[in-house]
């Protein structure tokens, strides 16, 4: 057959081809009025309890003028916070970074006894309330522990100081990097570090050359979403922290503002601020996952 | 003398993966470690090339007369490719290559220029000179194979080790890449010992064929040897289809079922039937004779070996008549012939004839011959 003729052939099937997928896809996907339900009301949940909200945030921060918002942020009390919650979130980033690579590396490339204990035990910090996360470093810490009065010995404050709210974020936000690796580090197996090893490579070579770019996207993405729930943890902060001005952090420093005096836009102005991570938080994910996705296809 | 290991033995648990196995490998020679999936072939080459430790009391590993096993795995100068090539997925070909002369101490590494005329010779020879910048993802599975072979061959290593090289190819590269690899080994004479369980692969490719089985080494021979004088039922078994039947020797002759006689070629345990002591006695035997060892023919031949047999089936697709019969006993065999033969004696299903052996292989059925038969079958 020539290509001409073939090519005929194929146009004068083309609309019976065309006719015989619809009727493929009718029998496969559901009716039309169904779908536009499902999907009308899927909108209409996300717009009602997450847009909305973010709208609010934002307008309410707004509502008295650019100067109000401004005068907000650079407060001294807000940029106090600001600052705490910063070096909350660059401690737990920095800290589970390393230690996430650490046990990632253990549980994913090897064998061993107590492995499915490990497992089960770096998702506690997900399963247990802050609430009680924050408790727990409280009795810890406190005068009535050894540990407590050991340190209280030495002068070393931890409670109610700024050890205090970065130990508490850096258990809270635990999972999310050692989570994002351990899947890859698995699937990803050992051969090519072996690889390394017989071609002459040190292990500090096999590190930095060989392991680490191939887990460097879920790396990032690890570390943003342990960013993002950083800055944003409340509950066992506001445990640790002990309502003490110098020790809040920009959560807790919204909180303060909403209930004591300040019903303006103050407390929406520094929730703002924190919106605004959050979505730049989304995009930076966005466009991991995309990365991702690609370098898994390679 | 290119590799010796003495009395290697490797456990896993209770799996003893090798079992007391010690074997010589000439330098410059290409050498096939074959077997079936658990023979323990690829736990051999990884205890030569130091990616395992062999078990408390186990013999040395010597490459070149050296003494290399208290030597890491990157002090051994062994090239090895890996059964999925395991190159690093984020480097390009060009930095794969590159890698092995890259992490060396600064004061033996080569200069960058030295480094990149290197890799593109590199290149050159494995014919992918403009691929330099791709990454293992862009590539087929021959082309990664290459790559892997060249990052291998990078550091001048004394010896080669390959585990399947060709196990995730497809049959038409597969066929290919071994000539291109016969071919290379042929130009650089670099000691090396590849796994396969592909017995085509091992005796078209190898100089010498060590055929394995349940953590000790069979036979080690040339193809020749080990195909045409199998010194075990497995080494028969495995390569090569066969027939095998129970029966009995006495005085120079065989029996199977009902029928007894000669053959003109026939082997006792790898020796020569007639020198043979235990066929004096009627001994419980395995008869094997490979399919294309029969003469067909409508009548009994006397004095010789003659099993009637009724065709139940004829494979007339390729090169050769392949003819499935089944004996008055009741037992199963294949016959091959050629397909001017079959229209010759018309054989059809339902016709009966008798099948008389050129060559017959024989083994005792003392314990342990007879286990390593039950695992073939």
């Amino acid at each position: 057959m020539t290509s001409e003729t073939s090519k005929n052939y194929r146009s004068a099937n083309a609309a019976e081809y065309k006719a015989h997928f619809h009727a493929v896809q009718r029998a496969t996907t559901e009716p039309v009025w169904a779908r536009s339900l499902l999907i009308g009301a899927t909108f209409a949940f996300l717009t009602f309890f997450l847009l909305l909200p973010l709208i609010c945030v934002f307008y309410e921060a707004l509502a008295d003028g650019l100067s109000v918002f401004w005068r907000a942020l650079v407060d001294k009390d807000t940029m106090r916070a600001m600052k705490m919650t910063l070096i909350a979130a660059f401690f737990s980033v920095f800290l589970n970074v390393i230690f996430g690579l650490a046990a990632a590396w253990c549980i994913g490339k090897f064998q061993f006894w107590g492995k499915g204990f490990l497992i089960s035990l770096i998702d506690l910090p997900f399963a247990i309330s802050p609430v009680i996360a924050g408790l727990l470093f409280l009795f810890l810490f406190c005068s009535y522990s050894s540990l407590g009065r050991w340190l209280m010995e030495h002068n070393i404050r931890v409670i109610f100081a700024t050890p205090g709210v970065v130990i508490a974020t850096i258990f809270v936000t635990f999972p999310f990097v050692v989570r994002e690796l351990i899947p890859v580090m698995e699937a990803q197996g050992t051969e090519e570090e072996q690889a390394a090893r017989v071609l002459g490579a040190n292990g500090w070579q096999i590190f930095t050359r060989v392991t680490l770019p191939n887990v460097k996207w879920a790396l990032l993405y690890g570390a943003i979403l342990c960013n993002a729930r950083a800055m944003g943890e409340f509950g066992a902060v506001s445990v640790v922290a002990g309502k003490v001005a110098k020790t809040n952090t920009a959560p807790l420093h919204i909180e303060d503002l909403q209930q004591s005096y300040a019903k303006g836009a103050e407390p929406f102005a520094v929730a703002s601020l924190l919106a605004a991570a959050a979505i730049l938080t989304l995009v930076a994910k966005a466009v991991l996952e995309w990365k991702m996705s690609r370098s898994d296809e390679e | 003398m290119g590799i010796e290991v003495q009395n290697i033995t490797k456990s896993f648990g209770s799996f003893k993966a090798l079992d007391d196995v010690s074997v010589r490998i000439d330098a410059g020679e290409l050498v096939a470690l074959l077997g079936p999936s658990g023979s323990g072939k690829t736990t051999l080459l990884r205890i030569i090339a130091g990616l395992e430790t062999p078990d408390a009391g186990s013999g040395p590993v010597l490459f070149h007369g050296a003494q290399v096993d208290k030597k890491k795995v990157g002090e051994r100068g062994v090239g090895f490719v890996f059964q999925h090539y395991a190159l690093f997925r984020q480097m390009t070909v060009f930095d794969n290559i590159a890698f092995g002369l890259t992490v060396k101490p600064r004061r033996s590494r080569l200069s960058k220029t030295q480094i990149r005329e290197k890799v593109e010779s590199l290149l050159h020879m494995i014919q992918l000179d403009n691929l330099a910048g791709r990454y293992p993802s862009q590539l087929s599975g021959g082309q990664r194979q290459r790559v892997a072979l060249a990052r291998a061959l990078a550091v001048e290593p004394q010896i080669l080790l390959l585990d399947e090289p060709f196990g995730a190819l497809d049959a038409k590269v597969r066929v290919e890449l071994r000539a291109w690899l016969r071919r290379l080994h042929n130009e650089i004479h670099l000691t090396s010992v590849f796994v396969t369980h592909d017995q085509d692969e091992a005796l078209e490719l190898a100089d010498r064929v060590a055929v394995m089985n349940r953590g000790k080494i069979e036979q080690f021979g040339t193809p020749d040897e080990v195909f045409h004088s199998p010194q075990t039922p497995f080494v028969m078994n495995f390569l090569g289809q066969v027939n095998q039947f129970r029966g009995r020797l006495a005085q120079g002759r065989v029996q199977i079922g009902d029928c007894e006689g000669a053959a003109p070629e026939m082997e006792f345990e790898g020796q020569n039937f007639a020198k043979c002591r235990a066929c004096e006695a009627r001994t419980a035997a395995t008869i094997f004779i490979r399919p294309h060892d029969f003469e067909i023919s409508s009548q009994r031949r006397e004095g010789r070996l003659s099993i009637p047999a009724t065709v139940t089936r004829i494979h007339s697709a390729g090169n050769f008549a392949r003819v499935e019969m089944v004996t008055d006993a009741g037992e199963t065999l294949t016959a091959e012939t050629t397909h001017s033969e079959r229209d010759e004696l018309q054989l059809a299903p339902g016709g009966r004839f008798y099948m008389t052996p050129r060559s017959i292989r024989v083994f005792a059925d003392d314990s342990a011959n007879a286990a390593n038969v039950e695992l073939a079958e």
